[in-house]
C-alpha cells in the first residue's frame, strides 16, 4: 500500500490523501457521535 | 535551552536499529499521543461542535414553527372534563379542623366542553417554542421538534410522540439535551416550585408552573403517563456529562387557551 502510494504522481497522492482524510474524519465524527449519544448525553429520553 | 529538531527523531532506518525496548517505548508514546488526541477531539466535538450545529439550526426551526403557527388548522374538539382533584400548595383549599361544620359539596359532574386542538406534527417537524424566564438558556426560547429519536434530539429538544401536545389535557413530555447539542435543558436543576414555563404552539401560549423535579432511572416510564389536568414534563440526562439518570420536571398548566376548559 505504502509503495503504491509513494509511486504515484504528487497530484494523485494529494487527492488520495484528501479523500482518505475526509473518510477518516467522517468516521471519527460518527464514532464520537455514537459514543456521545450512547453514554455522554442521550438527550434525556425516557424508556 | 534545548530545542527538538527532526534530527532528534529516529528516521525509519535508524528506528530499525534501535533496541527493541526503546522501539516499544516509542510506539507506546505514539499510542498515548493518539489516544490523547482522540479524547481532546471527542470533548471538542461534543461540547462545542454539536452545540454550534444545534444553535445554528435554531433560526431555521423557529421560522418553520412560526410558519406552522400561522398555517396549521386549529379546530375545536369535544372534551369531557373530569373533576380535577385540588392541587396541594398555595391556593389549595384549607383542611377543616375538628368542630368545623362539614361543608356540603355537590359531587362535581363531568363537564362537556370543547378544546382547541391542532393537527399532530409530522416526525421531526418544529411545532413549539419553549421559554423559561428564570433560566438564561431558555429565556429567549428554544424550538421543539416532534420526536425523541437520536436524530430529532440532535436539534436540542423533542416532544415524545406518544404523549399529548402542550396545552392539551394529560401529560405532554419534552426531552432535551443537558450538555450537548445546544444543551437547552442544562439548567433544569435550577428550577424551583413556582417558576413559570411557557410553551407556544399553534393554539396559543400555554403557561405552566413548576410543581417539583425529581431524579429517576432512564427506564422509569411512569413519569410519562397521563395525569389528571394538564401537565408538562421535561426530562433530561443527569448528572451532567452522564446518561446514568434522568432529571424530570413536572409543571402544571395554569393559563392558556385550554385552561378554562380543562380546569374551569
Amino acid at each position: 500500500m505504502r509503495a503504491w502510494f509513494e509511486s504515484r504522481p504528487t497530484p494523485v497522492r494529494v487527492i488520495v490523501a484528501v479523500v482518505v482524510g475526509a473518510v477518516l474524519l467522517v468516521g471519527l465524527l460518527f464514532v464520537y457521535d455514537w459514543i456521545g449519544t450512547s453514554v455522554f448525553d442521550t438527550g434525556g429520553r425516557i424508556g | 535551552m534545548t530545542s527538538t529538531t527532526t534530527a532528534d527523531v529516529p528516521q525509519r532506518e535508524e528506528f530499525a536499529d534501535l533496541d527493541r525496548g526503546v522501539r516499544r517505548l516509542y510506539r507506546a508514546g505514539w499510542v498515548i499521543v493518539g489516544l490523547a488526541l482522540f479524547v481532546v477531539g471527542f470533548v471538542l466535538q461534543q461540547l462545542f461542535f454539536t452545540s454550534w450545529l444545534a444553535r445554528a439550526n435554531q433560526p431555521e426551526l423557529t421560522a418553520a414553527a412560526e410558519l406552522r403557527f400561522a398555517t396549521v388548522e386549529v379546530t375545536e374538539v369535544p372534551y369531557v372534563a373530569e373533576p380535577t382533584p385540588p392541587v396541594a400548595g398555595p391556593g389549595a383549599a384549607e383542611v377543616p379542623s375538628a368542630g368545623d361544620p362539614i361543608p356540603t359539596v355537590e359531587d362535581p359532574a363531568p363537564r362537556e366542553v370543547s378544546l382547541l386542538a391542532e393537527a399532530k406534527p409530522a416526525n421531526a417537524e418544529a411545532f413549539a417554542i419553549i421559554r423559561v424566564p428564570s433560566l438564561s438558556r431558555l429565556r429567549d426560547g428554544w424550538t421543539v421538534v416532534e420526536g425523541v429519536g437520536t436524530a430529532e434530539l440532535k436539534t436540542g429538544a423533542g416532544h415524545m410522540p406518544d404523549t399529548v401536545l402542550p396545552g392539551m389535557p394529560g401529560n405532554s413530555v419534552i426531552s432535551g439535551h443537558r450538555t450537548t447539542y445546544g444543551a437547552p435543558f442544562n439548567q433544569l436543576d435550577e428550577l424551583v416550585a413556582g417558576d413559570i414555563i411557557t410553551v407556544e404552539t399553534a393554539i396559543g401560549v400555554h403557561t405552566y408552573v413548576v410543581r417539583e423535579w425529581i431524579i429517576v432511572d432512564p427506564q422509569d416510564v411512569w413519569v410519562t403517563e397521563p395525569r389528571p389536568g394538564a401537565w408538562l414534563t421535561l426530562t433530561t440526562c443527569n448528572p451532567e456529562f452522564s446518561a446514568r439518570e434522568r432529571l424530570v420536571v413536572f409543571a402544571e398548566l395554569v393559563a392558556g387557551p385550554n385552561w378554562e376548559a380543562i380546569y374551569g
